[in-house]
């Protein structure tokens, strides 16, 4: 295991209220990472502080096994593309590209220029003057062209068109593949990143609900649907995240550590068996009437 | 290149924003006395504050700073103190550029007879008053004490927002007033206003120098503090 960054028991309090409680995680080189949850769960207040750019209330933060703040080693691998990231009024998108090339040590100035026709953007317009969607392109195309070797995405997705979103997905992939480094794409819109993620972090109101892997999340979470009566049997005993029945047929959706064995259990005992998506696992996770199970369930 | 020379450089690609635009507002008022001064005849000739401008649209560039280059560049990853350390480097290059222009133009002034419009823009009584060296000091001095003036404003606010701002403002100026009303009392204003008129302009760029200085740390404490 090579640890980029490691976060422990980090919390951030504003005015009283808890932001971040207490989260601890390690993020390890060369995956992409998923950081979900809902609006306001804490995702960017983590990120900033990951960036030292705000400051935690307690914990600890170590990327490329140092403190963040005001260390020119850690800031200058790190490319954090903010949903909110500020840029003087009279720039054009040129004057963003040209000041990158300043910043990032390993920004390729080709794959920009790639970059700006496939998303099509005017490289004489104001920043200012761009649509949201155009805004999220810009900081696609420095998040993807600094090649920083952590690279950092907060709502990437935010007014893109389909068309830009599939873009965003294949450039990245393919550029991951070159040139590999750790990739932690914050969103709400969980469906358009989830077929990319390696490993999800789920937030939910300032807390850690879930750190696994994608691949350990397929086995561990499903669906089942059957007659009323099998199905409680089935239950009985095992973590149910969310359970719906009309008539005298139910369906539930199971957490199992031992999802293998379960899932062969609910097929003997004449059950049907689905996949649940982690779109759907999220909401599950954090619908709020879930909170103690899915502390359980952790 | 290390990375304050880097904010540096991005501050050199603004130079229309740090030279063109103060010194293309300056002179526009340069032009408008100028016709004036042709235009009517005044026997002991013309004197303008127009230069106050370049030092306004200064404190004016340190507030915008705070809102603009700075969040940028710390969304970008660049250390708090290499920005204050390149943009500072910025403001000096500034102040000696703009020193020596006025001192240029001061220079122009009395070489062509004020313009021959008896208009007196750059080279103006008291202030130009000394040896060559303080000339050039009192618009350096400025400039900087502008600047940081600014810059600290800028960051007071973001770091404590308008209402405590204002706060600190309406205080400020209630001392003021208390002072004074002090100074009235115990009769202290002869003594103040020949102590204020015995300065030259170099003894008074020397505090606002000083005073630039004081601007310039408060707002580095603040900066190193600042978050997005």
């Amino acid at each position: 295991m090579n640890a980029i960054a490691k976060v422990t028991r980090l919390s951030k309090v504003y005015s009283g209220t808890a932001a971040v409680a207490g989260v601890s995680f390690t993020l390890e080189a060369n995956k992409i990472y998923g950081l979900l949850g809902r609006n306001g769960a804490g995702k960017t207040t983590i990120m900033h502080m990951l960036t030292a750019q705000s400051f935690p209330t307690s914990g600890e933060i170590a990327v490329f096994g140092e403190a963040p703040y005001e260390n020119d080693k850690v800031l200058s691998r790190i490319c954090f593309i903010k949903e909110s990231q500020k840029y003087p009024d009279h720039y054009r998108v040129c004057d963003v590209l040209r000041a990158s090339a300043l910043f990032f040590p390993n920004w390729d100035a080709d794959f920009a220029e790639r970059l700006l026709a496939d998303f099509r953007l005017p490289l004489k317009r104001k920043v200012k003057k761009l649509s949201r969607g155009m805004l999220s392109s810009v900081g696609i195309i420095v998040g993807l062209a600094s090649r920083a070797p952590l690279t950092i995405f907060d709502e990437p997705y935010l007014g893109l068109d389909a068309v830009a979103r599939s873009l965003f997905y294949d450039r990245l992939l393919e550029d991951y593949a070159e040139h590999p480094r750790t990739v932690v794409l914050s969103t709400h819109l969980i469906d358009e990143v989830s077929q990319m993620l390696e490993h999800v972090l789920v937030i939910d109101q300032g807390r850690l609900l879930l750190d696994e892997d994608t691949e350990d999340l397929r086995g561990k979470a499903f669906a089942v649907s059957g007659a009323a009566v099998k199905l409680e049997a089935f239950l009985s005993g095992r973590q149910a995240l969310d359970r719906q029945s009309l008539g005298s047929i139910g369906t539930a959706v199971v957490w199992s550590e031992r999802g293998a064995e379960d899932r062969r259990a609910a097929e003997a005992a004449g059950l049907e068996l689905a996949p649940v998506s982690l779109q759907q696992l999220v909401v599950y996770l954090t619908n709020g009437k879930l909170q103690q199970k899915a502390g359980d369930a952790r | 290149m290390n990375r304050t020379m880097r904010v540096l450089t991005l501050h050199l690609r603004e130079s229309s924003l740090w030279f063109l635009m103060p010194w293309g507002i300056m002179m526009m008022s340069f032009v408008v006395n100028f016709i004036i001064g042709l235009s009517i005849e005044q026997e002991q000739g013309m004197y303008t504050g127009g230069i106050a401008s370049l030092y306004i649209y200064l404190f004016v560039t340190g507030i915008i700073s705070v809102a603009q280059t700075f969040p940028f560049l710390l969304g970008f990853g660049i250390r708090r103190n290499d920005y204050f350390i390149g943009t500072s480097a910025m403001v000096v290059i500034v102040g000696i550029v703009t020193a020596a222009l006025m001192q240029a133009f001061a220079a122009l002034e009395s070489a062509t007879g004020n313009w021959g419009a008896n208009l007196h823009f750059f080279d103006l009584p008291y202030l130009n008053d000394g040896p060559w060296y303080q000339q050039l000091l009192i618009p350096f001095a400025l400039v900087l004490n502008m600047y940081y003036s600014g810059l600290l404003t800028g960051l007071f606010n973001r770091r404590f927002g308008h209402f405590i701002t204002f706060t600190v403002l309406v205080v400020l100026a209630a001392l003021g007033g208390l002072a004074s009303a002090l100074i009235t009392k115990y009769d202290k204003w002869p003594q103040i206003g020949e102590w204020l008129a015995s300065q030259t302009a170099f003894q008074y760029s020397l505090w606002a120098l000083a005073l630039a200085v004081v601007y310039a740390a408060l707002s580095y404490l603040l900066l190193r503090r600042a978050t997005a």
